[in-house]
């Protein structure tokens, strides 16, 4: 307990939700601060309830305070209205446990977990008052790491960082810890340090390589600049999932987290290989957790936390090889123990309907497909292998066991779409409602069907085969969009058909930053200064100020997001290597043009060059 | 899957026993609000292996009922919470269990069996008393303490009391809904008011009756409030006799 708090009582008081910044929850970690060498803090760059719901950071918060001479400490972006108090009373950022100033610390880790919270990362280092450039920190100020998805391009935000971790955190951090602790206090500048850091597989400096662009601002190449470092950074893979560090006591927020429960990740990867799905490609190759390890778990962190829901978190829980098993077990304890389990990512089929029956409240929940795109000759370019035939034998056996609401889920935006695949989504959710009328007999409908579809506006992201596509311009969106609720509404059971599309001016940011290089960061700081902050919330979006700050920096956003690539471009985050070659991210491309899917992993090993570490499903393939 | 130790400690004779928990609020936790501590004994609770009752159905709920939610950034030493429990057990474990499992802010400091036919504690609540301190960032006049005294010892206290919907306020007496006051320092003072569903009288309100009365000007965030105990009505006449819940 610490209730010594960096905020006045007549702050936490004219504050919404004071507790985001109280720290002091169940199974926080404090430590004597005397006893320990590092002081590291982790930072979501968002608000507290989202930072809070994510896996990630708990595991590696739980790792850095198994390591006896670090001290692991939390901390998220501060909500506008307090942000606007500590500038106005020159307060600095601090972490939550120890309520200190984060600017002492040795090490700031920042997860990127989305393209939209890269102003929030300047609000963390401005308020916490460490430079926002690399080249402007010395010794004084904590190295700032970055890590999490967006770090496999993370060129736009490249200048804010000293490193980034390339991959999974479980495996590098102690090696590098102890360098620091060998190096640091020697009289080694800051610089040579880095130097040493970027040897240690995983690492990333940007601060190392220097780019050259070509006159039309396509990269010419990218060069470290000093002997020792490496030209390619390959990312680093956990080998054994059950041998690997898993916290079985998380954090418990007061405030009702947007993840308001025990995740468990049971698998890593996918083998499903959609081109449109950056993680499929970039956590390959799937490896899974065992029965055993994750029961105990299951077990421990429910009695520890004291949750009453427990979700299996993975990108395609259906193809966890074991997982009637799994569920079978953990419904035996959570049946004894009044808890709840949720299955998001369930293919619905009888196996799994089944499944959903016992856990759920048939009448209340409803059924999720994604497929994705509204004809199979797009779904088969996207690779995207489920069926028309596979949606209706699903929502038949459903709507028999008594459901009647369906979610669909699709992009719009999507290479070589065309008039037919926006027919097909109000089509198909059309053919669903009416198989309802059709299975279920009048006397025993639950009301009507209640089809919702969802879509929302596909952004081309690094390391997938659709890298090279062309993006949709705002107006193209806008227009599908449209046409879309135009479909809907011609079709016979149209009432029983709901309608959501999400924005479109951050699409349009997402893509410019998800594809960006270097140059941009000065456009995201600049964007900074002009009072951009949680870009992420619609309430808080300027755009009006992003479109400024590129017109300033005499950027244009096309080039990042509306121009098909030439098959030999160099990409600004080529120096990276997620396992997953060019070559064959661009033979998949060369296939998602002629409308050629491609098997999964499981079916058949498509040779993406993740068997290169050795683990997971390409064992299997080898054997 | 409840552990052996635990076991123990039941008593194998009786269904869905009742007991109250009282319980304590201070330090940083005072920031958290009414929802979220109710969802934080939930929490305590499973983590204590505590043989709470669940409701039926799909998404089962524990069966707690908290006596009177405590507004943000109060501190207290008399909370209350009733649960249902399956079972029987032993008042002094259980009330060591859930203090192993509880953040010190909230210390558990009595679990006590109730009668089979009590009434929730929600339906007790009668009467609460408060200490208030002005803060120090307020200029108090010399002689606030002798206003305050002033202030509650006159033979009626009108007030205008803000009404709980659409504005507006009412005149009252205060005195009628006032048990007990007393001065504790230069700036805290001790209320004991009426906290009954039609009346209830918020401590800040009357704290900012007696700023007006004694001319004092309370800006943001003006009073330190703890409350110290919750009281029911035993009288069972006309007269008031105030017994703390447990
Ligand atoms: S190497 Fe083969 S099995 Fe392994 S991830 Fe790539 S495609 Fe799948």
């Amino acid at each position: 307990m610490n209730d010594n708090l960096a905020l006045s009582d007549d702050i936490l008081m004219s504050v919404e939700k004071p507790a985001r910044y109280i720290g002091n929850e169940v199974n926080a970690v404090y430590k004597d601060p005397d006893k320990v060498d590092i002081r590291f803090v982790m930072c979501f760059p968002d608000v507290y309830e989202i930072g809070m719901s994510h896996l990630g950071i708990q595991i590696l918060y739980d790792m850095f305070n198994k390591f006896e001479d670090t001290w692991c400490e939390r901390v998220y972006s501060p909500w506008p209205d307090l942000d606007a108090i500590m500038r106005k009373e020159k307060l600095p950022l601090f972490a939550l446990e120890s309520q200190q100033p984060i600017k002492d610390f040795d090490f700031l880790g920042i997860t990127l977990q989305y393209e939209m919270c890269y102003t929030n990362i300047l609000q963390i280092l401005d308020l916490a008052g460490i430079p926002l450039y690399s080249s402007e920190r010395t010794w004084d100020d904590p190295i700032v790491f970055g890590g999490g998805p967006c770090s496999y391009n993370p060129e736009p935000v490249a200048e804010f960082f000293d490193i980034f971790y390339i991959g999974e955190g479980e495996t590098r951090y102690r090696e590098f810890l102890d360098l620091y602790k060998k190096l640091k206090g020697t009289g080694i500048s800051r610089n040579d340090f880095l130097i040493e850091a970027s040897k240690i597989p995983g690492m990333y400096v940007p601060s190392l390589y220097e780019i050259k662009y070509n006159d039309d601002f396509t990269i010419r190449s990218i060069e470290p600049m000093h002997p020792s470092v490496p030209r390619k950074i390959t990312k680093e893979v956990v080998k054994d999932l059950n041998d690997t560090f898993f916290p079985t006591a998380p954090v418990v927020p007061y405030l009702k987290s947007y993840s308001d429960r025990i995740n468990l990740e049971i698998q890593r990867g996918c083998i499903r290989g959609c081109r449109f799905c950056q993680a499929g490609q970039v956590y390959r190759p799937v490896r899974e957790r065992s029965i055993d390890f994750l029961l105990d778990t299951a077990v421990s962190s429910l009695k520890n936390t004291g949750f009453d829901e427990i979700t299996l978190s993975s990108l395609s829980s259906s193809d966890y090889s074991k997982l009637d098993e799994l569920i079978e077990g953990l419904i035996k304890y959570c049946d004894e123990n009044n808890i709840n389990i949720s299955l998001p990512s369930l293919r619905i089929d009888a196996f799994s309907l089944d499944i959903m029956s016992k856990i759920q409240d048939v009448k209340k929940s409803s059924l999720t497909f994604a497929p994705e795109a509204g004809s199979q000759r797009l779904r088969d370019i996207i690779n995207k292998n489920l069926t028309v035939q596979n949606i209706l034998n699903g929502c038949e056996q459903a709507f028999i066991g008594g459901w009647n609401k369906v979610k669909l889920y699709f992009m719009l935006g999507l290479p070589f779409e065309n008039d037919e695949d926006i027919n097909g989504i109000a089509n198909l959710a059309n053919d669903i409602a009416a198989l309802y009328y059709e299975t279920v007999p009048k006397e025993k409908r639950m009301g009507r069907a209640q089809i919702t579809v969802s879509t929302s506006f596909f952004v081309p992201k690094p390391f997938t085969p659709f890298q090279w596509a062309s993006q949709d311009r705002k107006e193209d969106f806008i227009d599908k969009a449209y046409r879309t609720r135009k479909a809907i509404s011609g079709v016979l059971n149209q009432k029983s058909i709901k309608y959501n599309w999400h924005e479109t001016d951050t699409s349009v940011l997402e893509g410019v930053f998800a594809r960006g290089d270097r140059r941009l960061s000065k456009v995201i700081l600049n964007a900074y200064k002009k009072g951009c902050i949680f870009d992420a919330w619609s309430e808080y979006y300027k755009n009006d100020l992003w479109l400024e700050a590129f017109e300033e920096c005499g950027i244009s956003m096309d080039h990042y997001t509306t121009r098909e690539r030439p098959d030999d471009e160099i990409f600004p985050w080529d120096m990276l290597d997620c396992g997953v070659s060019k070559e064959f991210l661009l033979r998949e491309w060369h296939k998602a043009k002629e409308g050629v899917p491609s098997p999964n992993c499981k079916e058949k090993c498509n040779g993406c060059g993740a068997a290169s570490f050795g683990v997971g499903i390409c064992r299997t393939h080898k054997q | 899957m409840r552990s052996g130790i635990f076991r123990c400690w039941y008593m194998q004779d009786s269904q869905a026993v009742k007991y109250r928990v009282k319980f304590s609020k201070k330090g940083a936790l005072r920031y958290i609000s009414h929802l979220d501590v109710m969802r934080y004994f939930q929490k305590v609770i499973r983590r204590a292996e505590i043989p709470v009752k669940y409701s039926e159905g799909f998404s089962p709920h524990q069966l707690l009922s908290f006596a009177y939610p405590l507004s943000l950034g109060y501190t207290s030493d008399g909370e209350y919470l009733d649960m249902v429990m399956t079972e029987r057990v032993n008042e002094e474990e259980a009330l060591r269990r859930l203090n192993e499992c509880s953040e010190s802010g909230i210390k558990i400091l009595a679990v006590k069996e109730l009668d089979e036919k009590a009434r929730n504690c929600m339906a007790c609540v009668f009467a609460a008393s408060y200490n208030i301190t002005i803060r120090e960032k307020i200029t108090l006049p010399d002689d606030f303490c002798k206003k305050v005294i002033d202030f509650f010892g006159q033979e009626t206290i009108p007030v205008n009391k803000p009404k709980k919907k659409n504005g507006g306020s009412v005149l009252i007496d205060l005195k009628q809904y006032l048990y007990d006051f007393r001065m504790i320092d230069d700036r805290t003072f001790y209320i004991c008011v009426n906290s009954g569903s039609e009346t209830n009288i918020r401590p800040d309100f009357v704290a900012g009756s007696v700023c007006e009365y004694c001319n004092v000007v309370p800006n943001e965030n003006p009073f330190y409030i703890h409350r110290v105990e919750i009281y029911e009505n035993i009288s069972d006449n006309e007269n008031v006799e105030l017994r703390a819940l447990i």
